[in-house]
Order: C-alpha cells, then structure tokens, then sequence
C-alpha cells in the first residue's frame, strides 16, 4: 500500500513545487514590467493627488449639463449614428469579395489569399482616429472623412472576420455541391456563403457597435458627429454644453450596446 | 426509379427558397436605413469623386517614408508600450474588486451591486480618448493621464465581465466552501476565484492588446505615446514622418496581437 501511494505522492509535491516556481516566475516577470513601465510613463500617485483639485474645479464647471442645447445636439447625435451605420454597410460590402478572396478554401490563389490577407491586417492596426486625421487634411472637415475612416478600419476588422467565417465552413457542404458538377463561382454562391452567412451578420452587428462607438469620437480631429460639437464646446469652454453631448453619447452607446446584443441573439 | 433533376432545376428550388418573405423583409429594412444613413452624412460616388484627387495627393506626399525620424521615434513607441502594459496590470487588479460587488451572488447588499454596477457603466460610458481628455487637464500632458484615461475604461470592461462570469459560475463548490463555515470572501477565493480564472486572464490580455490600440491614438490629446509624434507630423503636413510613424505603430500592434493571442491560447 505505501508503496503505492509514496511515488505518486512525490510526485505530486514535485508538481506543486513546479506549479509555485511558474507562479513565482511569472509573477516575477510582471513586477519587473510594472516597475520597468511606471519608470517610463512617470507614474506618479501624489501627482494625481496633486491633481484631484482641478478634476474637482473642471466638473464644477461642467455640471450640471445644459439641457436647453439638447434639441441643437440631435442633429450630430443622428449623423453619428448615420455614419456608423454607412461606414459598416460600406465595410461589410468590401470585405465580402476581400475575405472570399482571402479565405484558404474559396482563393483562387494561395499567394492571393495572403496578400490579400496582409492588405487587411493593416487596415485593421491603424486606429480609425489615424485615417480620420489624415483624410481631414486630404479633403477636409466633415462627415465625408470620418465615413471613410470608419470604412477602412472596419473593412480590415470585418475582412478578417468573414475570412475566417468561410473557412469555417464544413468542407462537405461545398464538396456535395461539387459534387454536381457545379462550377467554383456556384460552389461558393450556393454552398459557402449561405453557411457563413450568420456568422458574417454577427460580425457586422458587432462591428456596427464598434463604429458607433468609434464615430462619437471621429469629431475631435475634425471628422464630424457629436464629438466634433463636444469638441468645439470644450474649446470654447462652454464646459454645461459638452456634458450634455457626453450624457447624449452614453445613452446612445448604451442602447446601441443593447439592440446590438438583440439581433446578434436572433441571427446566431 | 427517381427522375433525373436537372441541376438548373435545383438551383432554382435553392434560390426559391433563399427568398422567403423575412429574408426580403431584412434586406429591405437595412436597404432603407443605409438610404436614410447616406442621405445624412452626404456620401455619394460624385463627392469621393471629387475627392480622390487630393486623397492621391496625401498619399503621394506619404510615400517614401521618411526613415531618418525612426530614431526619435523609438522613445514613444517604447512610451506606448509602456503605458499598455502599466495600464491593464493596474486595471486587471482593480478590476477584482469591482467585479466582485458587482456580482448579484457575491455582493453584501443589493444597494452596494446596484451602486457598483452604476460606476462601470459610467467607467464605460466614454471612450478612453475623452477620459485622456479630462486627465490631461487634471494632472498635465505626458503618459501619465494616458495610463489614467486607460485604467478608468479598462477597469469599467474587465469589472463587468469578470462580475458576468462570477455570476454563472457552478454553484456545487460555492456551498461545499460555504458549508464548511467560511467566510465570504474565502467562499470567492477558494469556490470561485479557481473556476473564473482562466476567462479572467483571457479578458486582462484581450485588454492589453486594446489597451496598446488606443495607446498609439492617445496622444492625439497629449496623453502621451506615438500619437503625438503622429499628430504633430500630420497637422504639420510632414505626412513622409507620419508614414513612419504609422508603420511603427502597425509593427508594434502586429506584435503585442500575436503576444496577445499566443498568451490566451496557452493560458485558456
């Protein structure tokens, strides 16, 4: 019986004492982070404290919000909401051929798909905010450059994902409908896409969210939409008037979070 | 034996079925808000016509890069590194807390999850930029407010997440821990904690790759990082610096995403 029970008992201990080394060096590892990152980004507490007097003077002047602007901020509100909602169809409508292109079981090349695929991944690591600035100074102040912005950056993040919707489609639904003798342009047509579709419309829902929230911002380099208005209030320290468009961007971004979560659950 | 259908014939049932009255139905109501969208924000064919020749301008000014600026570029590329990594440490461990009483089954009072709740959601409400905004007022220009603005809307994400698992966790370790008479906060370590760990450590690093995201757009409002360097080249029309920037900053995402994803798959 002691012989049964020794050898696994050691080890076990030999498993623990492995298990508290990997904790001890990883947790080693992030203090060293830690200290090597509030070095560099001067993390510094007393200078917050230091600070809280004028987060408490800069809330004073903003609260409470003026209401009597409310009904002169809709007008952003709406284009906000329109400019997600045209950045994401327009988005959606480029990635569909990108990610069948880029996708390993629809590419008509291997070589193709990954260039395609790498034309997408940049797309997808430059902050929206970072094409908004610099198509403002190509074509100037408005919707039209945030739009745009919106645009690229999702084409990126939703060429990714439909790429990846399509390859996770079952190899026998189009090897049935070739099975027919189909051509490749109705395997996919037919076979494909019908079964990445939800998916697809998931990642769009979500992706309608994400620039909803992205356009609220697109406004402080000049690309229009409420934060453009909240922006320009700041500036103009009308502080009452730049707390309504926040309390406004809250409340839409909270049921734009709701509706979204709703048709993702109906589409899934 | 069975007739021969002639596969025009099948295509044609597919399609037939392919367009029931719902799908017509969804496909019309988004037709109709992309119609009201692109109404309001103004974009159409004639004015991206208009402006492609001053896009091909931007472009052509960006291009070669202007490789001698990588120098100088090193610090704030380091800086956003930086303040990614101090920024989601500080939000993972602050986050513990809040999604503890912001949990229903772990709260002490239904008034301290309500009120808890309440402070994510306003954590939540505003994009990070807007919250660099207000820190940058509070505590002056530089990486600090960054890793601030970054702390607030990571904690408000990762605290609600974490609060959502500890809600569905399997309650038969709970009561076995809280049948042996302890305490509620060893009820959370030793029936809760080990169940939600590993979701815990996904959200922490999905959040250190976003958190690098918006490090690199942060110092568009002088919170520090490659975004300054960015903005200034861009609002100075020095758009061959910008490239470069650019570039650092999609080596830099590309890395910490790969980092990202490596970690979670290996932890999860």
């Amino acid at each position: 019986m002691s012989n049964a029970t020794e050898p696994s008992l050691s080890i076990a201990f030999a498993r623990r004492r492995e298990l508290r080394m990997q904790v001890v060096c990883v947790s080693l590892g992030v203090i060293v982070l830690a200290g090597w990152s509030s070095w560099g980004t001067g993390f510094d507490i007393p200078q917050l404290i230091a600070g809280l007097p004028n987060i408490y003077d800069l809330a004073r002047r903003m609260l409470p919000p003026d209401l009597s602007v409310i009904r002169e901020l809709i007008r952003p509100l709406v284009e906000t909401l329109q400019m997600a909602v045209v950045g994401t169809v327009l988005a959606a409508g480029l990635a569909l051929p990108l990610g069948i292109l880029a996708a390993n079981n629809t590419s008509p090349h291997p070589l193709l798909a990954v260039t395609v695929r790498m034309c997408l991944n940049t797309l997808r690591t430059i902050p929206e905010l970072v094409f908004a600035l610099l198509l403002v100074s190509a074509v100037g102040l408005g919707t039209f450059p945030g739009v745009l912005a919106l645009t690229l950056h999702a084409t990126g993040g939703l060429g990714k994902f439909f790429t990846e919707a399509i390859e996770s489609v079952n190899p026998t639904v189009s090897e049935a409908i070739e099975a027919t003798g189909a051509t490749r342009y109705q395997v996919i047509w037919f076979g494909v896409l019908p079964s990445a579709l939800p998916l697809m419309m998931s990642s769009s829902l979500f992706y309608w969210e994400y620039n909803s929230r992205a356009s609220t911002i697109l406004g402080l380099v000049g690309a229009g939409g409420i934060g453009f208005t909240f922006t320009s209030a700041m500036q103009a320290f009308e502080y009452p008037k730049a707390t309504s468009c926040l309390v406004l961007i809250v409340l839409i971004l909270a049921m734009i979070d709701r509706i979204s979560a709703w048709l993702r659950a109906r589409v899934i | 034996m069975a007739p021969a259908v002639s596969r025009n014939a099948l295509y044609g049932e597919v399609l037939r079925r392919r367009w029931r009255p719902r799908r017509i139905g969804i496909g019309f109501a988004v037709l109709v808000v992309y119609w009201w969208a692109a109404r309001g924000t103004e974009v159409s064919l004639p004015e991206l016509i208009r402006g492609l020749p001053n896009i091909g301008k931007v472009i052509g000014q960006m291009f070669p890069p202007d490789l001698s600026v990588l120098r100088g570029i090193a610090g704030p590329m380091l800086e956003t590194l930086q303040i990614g990594i101090l920024a989601t440490l500080i939000a993972s461990l602050l986050a513990i807390p809040f999604g503890y009483f912001a949990a229903s089954n772990m709260a002490p009072h239904r008034l301290v999850y309500l009120g808890t709740r309440a402070v994510l959601n306003v954590f939540r409400g505003v994009s990070e930029i807007i919250w660099g905004l207000f820190f940058v007022v509070a505590v002056g220009l530089g990486a600090f407010p960054g890793v601030l603005a970054l702390v607030i809307f990571s904690t408000g994400v990762i605290g609600k997440l974490l609060a959502e698992a500890v809600e569905a966790v399997d309650r038969g370790p709970i009561e076995a821990v809280r049948s042996t008479g302890a305490s509620n906060w060893k009820v959370f370590l030793y029936g809760v904690w080990p169940q939600v760990m590993p979701v815990y450590l996904g959200y922490c690093l999905y959040y250190w790759d976003h958190n690098t995201r918006q490090a690199t757009i942060l110092g568009f409002v002088g919170a520090g990082g490659i975004g300054y360097t960015l903005f200034t080249a861009i609002s100075n029309y020095e758009f061959e610096k910008a490239t470069t920037a650019i570039l650092v900053v999609v080596v830099l995402i590309t890395i910490v995403d790969r980092l990202s994803w490596w970690f979670r798959r290996r932890f999860m």
